[in-house]
C-alpha cells in the first residue's frame, strides 16, 4: 500500500531508513523516465519517493502500484496534494498519511525535542547557554496549510537547515556551545530585518556598520528590494492606522490586493491572470500593535528615496556613493 | 604572432576539439574562450579542457614568435571549415586582442582573450600522470563499442549509465547495463579494480583512438590519460563504490537454465524486426517458435500489428517469448551473421543470451 509524507525531506529519508533498513530509497521527481526504467529484476527492493507528483504522475504511479511495479511513497513539501485523485484518496482512506512536519513557531516544547532526539542520536550534547540561544533566534520557515479549509501561512522551525548546522558542528566537536552557532546559515537571515528594523529606529551607526555585510549576503539590489518590501507593508500598516483599521484580517486582505485581484479586466476586456501574493498573519498583527513615530506620508517619502536610489544604481551609479547617501537620507525621515 | 596551415591537414583536430567542447558535462561560470594557443620554441600547440575531459595536439606548425591567447572553439571552427581555401595564413594581434585568419582576397577577424600562462595550465591539465603503458588501442576500442550502447540513459539512476571498466590480464574488460539488457565483454566482473565511465567519456575516447596506430595511457587523480606522438587526452572517470550492482550482473547468465539454442540469420532477423516494427508501431515484438519457424509478430493493445516469418535450419521446441523491439535492433548491429540465440530460464521468464566477439549479452524479457 502506498503512503502520503508531507513535511521535512530529511526527516522522511531518516523516518524510512529506520522502517526499512534492508530497502534502497529512490528520491524519484521523473516519474515517467523511472516507470519507464522499472525492471523486476533489479527494482523489487527499493522503496520509490515521488517528490511532489502532479496528476499525471500520480496516474503513472497508480497503474504501476496497480501492476505491482515496486513499492511507491508519494512526498509532498505541504499538504497542498488534490485529494479528489483516485490515489491520493485511497491512501487517506486507509491512514496512510505521515505528516512529519516542522513543529510551528511557538511549539518551543516539540521544538526542543525534536533537536534534543537529533542530538542523542548523533550522540552529541548542547550547552544550556546555546540551547536558549537557539530558541530565541531559531532558524524559520513559512508553510502553507490548508487547515479549517482555509489556506495560511504559517511560521515554523526550519529543523533542515538547524540540522544541517548540526551535522557540521559535529565534525569538530560533540558539545554545541552559543560561539558554534555564530556563523551557521540562518543567522544572517534574520540580520536583514533586524538591520532593517536599525533603520526605523534612526541608529544609523549600526546601519553604516553592517550594510557592507548585508550587501555581501544579499546584494545591493536584493537589499533595497527587501527594504522596498518591508516599506511597503508598512505604509499599508500605517494608513490603516491613521484610518482607524485595526482588524488585522482587513489589512492582511489589503495586504494581499484582495480588493483589486481579480476584479477588473484588462485593457483588451479579458480577465488577467495573477498570484496571491499570501501575508502572514501573525507578522501583521505584531505590526498593528506596534507604535512607530512614522506616517504613512514618511513611509511614502522613504519609500520614493529607495525607489530613486534603485534607478541610479541600474544606472551604473555607485553603491559606495548612493546607500550611505540613502540611509542618511532614511534616518532623518 | 604568425603561422600558416593547410586546413586539410588540422581540421580533424579542430573539429574533435569542437565536439569536446560541445559535449562538455558541467558548464563551468562563462567560459566562452576556451580553445588554448600557445607557441613553445616556434612550435604551436593547441588545448581545451573543460573541467571534464581535455585534449592537446602539437600541430607541428612553426610560428613566428613565441605567445598565446584562447579563442572561441565554436566560431574558430566555423571559420576555418567555412573558409573558401585550403591554405590559411594567420596573424595574432596581441594589443586588439584580435586573431586575423586569412589570405588575399579573403580575411576574417577573430576576439581572442589574453592568457596569464597558458605554458602552465597545459601542464597543470595535462601533465599529471608520470607513467604510462602501451596500450591496446583495438581491444579499448572493442571494449567501449561492444558494449556502451546497453547504458541507460543519463537520467536513469547512476550507475546504470555508466560503462564499467577493469584491467586483467593485460586487456581492458567491460560491463554495462540498464535493468533490461546486459553486455559483458571479456571475463567476468567480480571484485577488480575498476572504474567508471559516462557515455560521454567513452564517445570521446573511441574518437580519440582514430589519431594514431600507437597510443599510451595512464590513470591518474581519478582521470584516464591517453596519450599518442603529437597529443594527449584526458578524461574524468568515477572510482566504482558499486562493485555489488556489478558484480550481480554475472549471477543472472549463471543462474539461468538452458531452454532451447538456435541459429538465426541475422540480417533476416533484423530485417524483419525492423519491417514489422515499423508497420506497426509497436515496440514490443513476439517470438513465437514452431518446429522449423520462428514468427515473429508485434504486440499492440489497439487495432492492427504485423507478422513475418522466419524458416529454420533445424526444428527446436514450441516456445513464446517477448522482448523490446529497439534491444533486438541494437544488439543485432553488433553481432556476427550467424549467431547462436540461447533462450534461457530464470524464476519463470524466459532471458535470451546471444555471444558474440568476445561479448556475452542478455536482454531481458517484457514484464
Amino acid at each position: 500500500m502506498s503512503r502520503i509524507y508531507i513535511g521535512s525531506i530529511n526527516l522522511v529519508k531518516a523516518k524510512l531508513k529506520d522502517e526499512f533498513p534492508n530497502k534502497k530509497l529512490i528520491f524519484v521527481d521523473r516519474t515517467e523516465e523511472n516507470s519507464l526504467s522499472f525492471s523486476i529484476f533489479f527494482d523489487t527492493n527499493k522503496i520509490f519517493l515521488h517528490i511532489n507528483p502532479n496528476i499525471e504522475s500520480l496516474k503513472i504511479i497508480a497503474s504501476d502500484i496497480e501492476k505491482q511495479r515496486g513499492t511507491h511513497f508519494l512526498y509532498y513539501e505541504e499538504d497542498n496534494f488534490d485529494g479528489r485523485n483516485s490515489l491520493i484518496q485511497s491512501i487517506k482512506k486507509s491512514g496512510n498519511i505521515f505528516d512529519v512536519s516542522f513543529p510551528l513557531f511557538g511549539d518551543v516544547n516539540n521544538f526542543k525535542r525534536q533537536l534534543n532526539n537529533y542530538l542523542s542520536k548523533k550522540d552529541m550534547l548542547i550547552s544550556s547557554d546555546a540551547m536558549t540561544w537557539i530558541v530565541s533566534n531559531p532558524p524559520i520557515l513559512r508553510i502553507k496549510s490548508k487547515a479549517a479549509n482555509n489556506k495560511k501561512e504559517l511560521l515554523a522551525y526550519d529543523l533542515d537547515l538547524l540540522f544541517q548546522e548540526i551535522d557540521k558542528i559535529s565534525s569538530y566537536t560533540k558539545t554545541i556551545n552559543v560561539e558554534d552557532f555564530s556563523n551557521c546559515l540562518f543567522k544572517s537571515e534574520t540580520d536583514v530585518f533586524d538591520f532593517i528594523e536599525s533603520i526605523f529606529d534612526k541608529d544609523i551607526d549600526k546601519v553604516l556598520q553592517k550594510y557592507e555585510e548585508m550587501i555581501e549576503a544579499v546584494t545591493d539590489q536584493g537589499l533595497l528590494m527587501i527594504l522596498l518590501y518591508q516599506l511597503h507593508f508598512l505604509l499599508v500598516c500605517s494608513d490603516c492606522k491613521e484610518k482607524s483599521i485595526y482588524n488585522s484580517e482587513t489589512v492582511t486582505s489589503m495586504l494581499e490586493l484582495e480588493d483589486i485581484l481579480g476584479k477588473y479586466l484588462g485593457s483588451d476586456y479579458n480577465s488577467v491572470s495573477y498570484t496571491k501574493k499570501s501575508q502572514n498573519p501573525i507578522r501583521v498583527k505584531i505590526e498593528m500593535n506596534k507604535k512607530r513615530d512614522l506616517s504613512s506620508q514618511n513611509i511614502s517619502y522613504m519609500i520614493e528615496q529607495v525607489v530613486n536610489t534603485i534607478i541610479d544604481l541600474r544606472d551604473f551609479g555607485n553603491k559606495d556613493y548612493a546607500l550611505p547617501f540613502l540611509f542618511y537620507k532614511l534616518v532623518t525621515v | 604572432m604568425k603561422f600558416a596551415f593547410d586546413k586539410s591537414q588540422v581540421i580533424k583536430f579542430f573539429a574533435y576539439l569542437n565536439k569536446l567542447e560541445k559535449t562538455r558535462l558541467i558548464q563551468r561560470d562563462n567560459k566562452p574562450n576556451s580553445l588554448v594557443f600557445f607557441s613553445k620554441d616556434n612550435n604551436l600547440n593547441i588545448f581545451l579542457e573543460n573541467g571534464i575531459s581535455g585534449c592537446y595536439f602539437n600541430l607541428g606548425i612553426s610560428c613566428s614568435e613565441d605567445n598565446c591567447f584562447s579563442i572561441d572553439s565554436n566560431s574558430f571552427f566555423n571559420s576555418i571549415s567555412n573558409f573558401p581555401v585550403d591554405e590559411i595564413q594567420f596573424a595574432y594581434v596581441s594589443d586588439k586582442n584580435s586573431l586575423i585568419l586569412g589570405n588575399k582576397k579573403t580575411k576574417v577577424v577573430l576576439e581572442t582573450s589574453t592568457l596569464e600562462d597558458a605554458e602552465k595550465s597545459y601542464l597543470d591539465s595535462f601533465i599529471v600522470a608520470s607513467e604510462y603503458n602501451e596500450l591496446n588501442s583495438k581491444n579499448l576500442y572493442e571494449a567501449i563499442t561492444n558494449t556502451v550502447f546497453c547504458t541507460a540513459p543519463e537520467y536513469d539512476e547512476f550507475p546504470y549509465s555508466s560503462l564499467l571498466l577493469f584491467e586483467e590480464d593485460d586487456l581492458f574488460h567491460s560491463v554495462t547495463s540498464d535493468k533490461h539488457r546486459i553486455a559483458i565483454f571479456g571475463n567476468d566482473y567480480s571484485e577488480q579494480k575498476s572504474l567508471l565511465l559516462s557515455k560521454i567519456s567513452c564517445d570521446l575516447i573511441t574518437s580519440v583512438l582514430g589519431f594514431s596506430e600507437d597510443h599510451e595511457y595512464s590513470f591518474a587523480k581519478n582521470k584516464l590519460f591517453i596519450k599518442w606522438h603529437n597529443g594527449i587526452f584526458f578524461t574524468s572517470c568515477e572510482n566504482n563504490t558499486y562493485q555489488s550492482v556489478f558484480q550481480n550482473l554475472v549471477n543472472f547468465f549463471q543462474e539461468a537454465k538452458d531452454i532451447f539454442s538456435v541459429s538465426i540469420p541475422r540480417d533476416e532477423l533484423q530485417k524483419s524486426m525492423k519491417f514489422i516494427s515499423s508497420i506497426s508501431s509497436s515496440h514490443i515484438v513476439k517470438f513465437t517458435f514452431k518446429q522449423n519457424t520462428l514468427n515473429l509478430s508485434a504486440v499492440t493493445s489497439g487495432k492492427g500489428g504485423a507478422s513475418d516469418k522466419i524458416t529454420l535450419e533445424e526444428n527446436v521446441i514450441d516456445f513464446e517469448a517477448t522482448y523490446l523491439t529497439s534491444h533486438l535492433i541494437k544488439l543485432l548491429d553488433h553481432v556476427e551473421k550467424n549467431v547462436v540465440f540461447h533462450f534461457k530460464d530464470y524464476n519463470n521468464f524466459s532471458l535470451l543470451v546471444v555471444e558474440s566477439k568476445n561479448t556475452k549479452y542478455l536482454i531481458f524479457p517484457m514484464q
